[in-house]
């Protein structure tokens, strides 16, 4: 097999795993379609991308990233210990606050979003991968700190408003647990409650998982 | 392991897989060895994920998971029914004083871990699956989409044993026992009764044996022989349907309330939730508590009785799921009066009749799909990772757009939600097993 053999290999994976977020394919033929991959090599490579867990189907049928993709990606930050854990924790607090919650890495001002569960509260905000915060908030544990999170949306600098909670795991990486507030509805007051709740709970699984 | 019928794609994902938690750098001649890949397909394919930044070189022969892994955290956990970003209005007869305070119902104990390294075992897998029944559409949808998930992966499962105790709790016993004479490595069920004995007992003694247990939507009374049981909250579904409701009659107003099954504990924990909720509101007067068996026959014989004692319809009526409240909606349909404001979803005719007929409706289904989600969190046993105690699928709020309050929005419109080219009687919650016809084609074999 040659270079180039290996390249469209690691192409045909990346186009793959990127159509979940470009799109919602609930068969297995629009996704490899959206993904330019002919059809002979696409289905085998969508049912393999799937038993290896790095793509998966939510209950609607839709296409997700899968539990491996998040976990490889956790991984490569080097917070894979909260892997196993940050899919309960954050759909539980989802479900909690009708807010939309996140696992982020914040690198000073910039906030890189990682696995997140939308809120029908803030669903008017999708998720970005990347955030500014406007001032850096001060991030102390057990404490929840309000960011004013910019980003570029269709050309247009927007702003939305989030909570946000660190985890301390050591590393190179700061690791926070945040929620987006809507407008009116979204008292950070109450909201901070149960994401330092969250937040400790993480920790403590991450410390001790049985 | 023959490693030579791996695709690239497979070599990819083993190489990606194969970093630890803290992506410490590792050699990459230890990467082709452990994968078993010859040397020229190794390098070749370490090469080309360094070029697209999957990995990054660390020290001298030394690589990492790189920038491009990264992103691959950011990732929904669900997708979105709601496509169309619009502003929603929430019903516009809420007092003033329901404005929406979120109800937090964070519960620690629902993410509760445990560590499943005693169970690790090279795949595949023998697998048993212990169902209580399969007599009901939705227990049927329940399997289907087990099944689905076993397609998936099947190369991790040897063979896939399952059984149908009819729910005859002394029949599931033999069958469990049956299943583990003929050498399962983990057992999946569904239990038939909570309160009998001698399967509880022998379930603990299967634990102590060492053989790991799985439940899925029912679990014995006692827990403790569990690893994980994968369940849905009953409490969500009659508390939210329940909340919905008082709001949408603007906290005041006559509700009938239609159980399932006299007994059962799902019914229980979901009427027990919806009588709580409307506790909350001193104008809602609940007038009566019926059981329908869970049945369509059951829920238009409720609510033509009522009708009879009463005289009058009521406001809203209250139902644990659109199986019984498929015969309400249809009975105030026959009759030609307006149709008053329903719960309950689960099938598709429920969905498509308050639909057509704009009758206001909230529903939770109740998910099919944990038959798939129960499947892989057993791999995830059988490989030894950390998994919890307790796994909720989420249960989704399904509304007709325009029939938002203050404290319930939609995850789902149900004109989204209902399946015009399906049958009435699909369960839309069991996931891509929905559609069988339309799932992947089969993955290559490794071994």
């Amino acid at each position: 097999m040659t270079s180039e053999t290996y390249a469209m290999a690691v192409r045909n994976f990346e186009a793959l795993l990127e159509q979940p977020r470009s799109g919602r394919h609930t068969t297995p033929a629009t996704l490899i379609r959206a993904a330019g991959l002919p059809p002979s090599s696409g289905y085998r490579h969508v049912a393999t991308l799937e038993a290896e867990g790095f793509l998966r189907r939510d209950p609607n049928g839709a296409y997700l990233a899968g539990l491996t993709a998040v976990r490889t990606g956790l991984r490569a930050f080097g917070f894979g210990a909260i892997a196993p854990v940050a899919e309960p924790v954050i759909t539980q607090l989802r479900q909690a606050t009708r807010h939309t919650v996140f696992i982020a890495n914040c690198d000073d001002a910039d906030l890189v979003t990682g696995p997140y569960s939308t809120g029908p509260e803030t669903r008017h905000h999708p998720v970005q991968t990347r955030y500014l915060q406007e001032e850096l908030p001060d991030l102390v544990p057990g404490r929840p700190a309000k960011a004013s999170l910019r980003y570029v949306a269709s050309g247009m600098v927007r702003r939305v408003n989030g909570l946000l909670a660190p985890l301390s795991f050591g590393g190179e990486h700061t690791m926070v647990l945040g929620l987006l507030l809507g407008g009116h509805g979204s008292d950070a007051t109450a909201l901070g409650t149960p994401l330092v709740e969250a937040c400790q709970q993480l920790q403590t699984l991450v410390d001790s998982p049985s | 392991m023959a490693q030579d019928d791996r695709t690239n794609i497979q070599r990819i994902a083993a190489i990606l897989k194969s970093f630890d938690a803290e992506n410490t750098p590792r050699r990459t001649q230890d990467i082709v060895t452990e994968l078993g890949m010859s040397r020229s397909t190794g390098f070749g394919l370490l090469r080309a994920l360094l070029v697209r930044g999957w990995l990054e070189r660390s020290d001298h022969g030394h690589v990492r998971l790189g920038p491009r892994a990264r992103g691959l955290a950011h990732a929904a956990f669900e997708a979105s029914a709601l496509t169309v970003p619009a502003r929603m209005v929430a019903d516009p007869r809420r007092p003033s004083g329901l404005e929406a305070t979120p109800d937090l119902e964070w519960d620690p104990a629902l993410v509760r871990m445990v560590d499943a390294g005693r169970y690790r075992k090279q795949a595949p897998y023998r697998i048993g699956f212990s169902n209580a029944s399969t007599k009901n559409p939705w227990r049927q949808a329940m399997l289907q989409s087990l099944s689905y998930a076993q397609k998936i992966a099947q190369n991790q499962i040897a063979e896939m044993l399952i059984t149908d105790a009819g729910d005859d709790p002394e029949r599931q016993l033999r069958q469990v026992n049956d299943l583990v004479a003929r050498g399962i490595d983990l057992l999946l069920i569904s239990i038939a009764s909570v309160n009998h004995t001698a399967l509880s007992d022998r379930l603990a003694a299967l634990a102590d044996d060492g053989v790991p247990i799985v439940a899925v939507d029912r679990r014995p009374k006692d827990r403790s022989s569990l690893v994980s049981f994968v369940t849905a909250s009953d409490h969500r579904i009659g508390r939210i349907s329940a909340l919905w409701m008082a709001e949408h009659l603007g906290g005041q107003g006559r509700v009938w309330m239609l159980s399932g099954l006299e007994g059962a504990s799902p019914a229980l924990r979901r009427q027990q939730a919806a009588l709580s909720a409307f506790a909350e509101f001193p104008g809602i007067k609940v007038e009566n508590v019926s059981y329908t068996d869970w049945t369509e026959q059951g829920g238009a014989d409720a609510v033509a009785q009522l009708l009879g004692e009463t005289g009058r319809a009521p406001d809203g009526v209250w139902c644990d799921s659109g199986l019984q409240g498929v015969g309400s909606v249809r009975h105030f349909l026959g009759l030609g009066q307006p149709v008053p404001a329903h719960t309950g979803g689960d099938i598709n005719q429920m969905y498509r009749l308050c639909v057509q007929a704009h009758v206001p409706m909230v529903a939770l289904d109740y998910p099919a799909s944990m038959g798939a989600r129960a499947l892989e969190l057993s791999l995830e046993v059988m490989e030894g990772g950390t998994v919890p105690q307790r796994i909720e699928v989420p249960v989704q709020i399904v509304l007709p757009r325009g029939c938002e309050t203050a404290s319930v929005k939609a995850d789902v419109w149900a004109e989204l939600h209902a399946q015009w080219d399906l049958p009435g009687d699909a369960i839309l919650s069991q996931g891509p097993a929905l559609r069988g016809p339309q799932t992947s084609a089969k993955p290559r074999m490794s071994a």
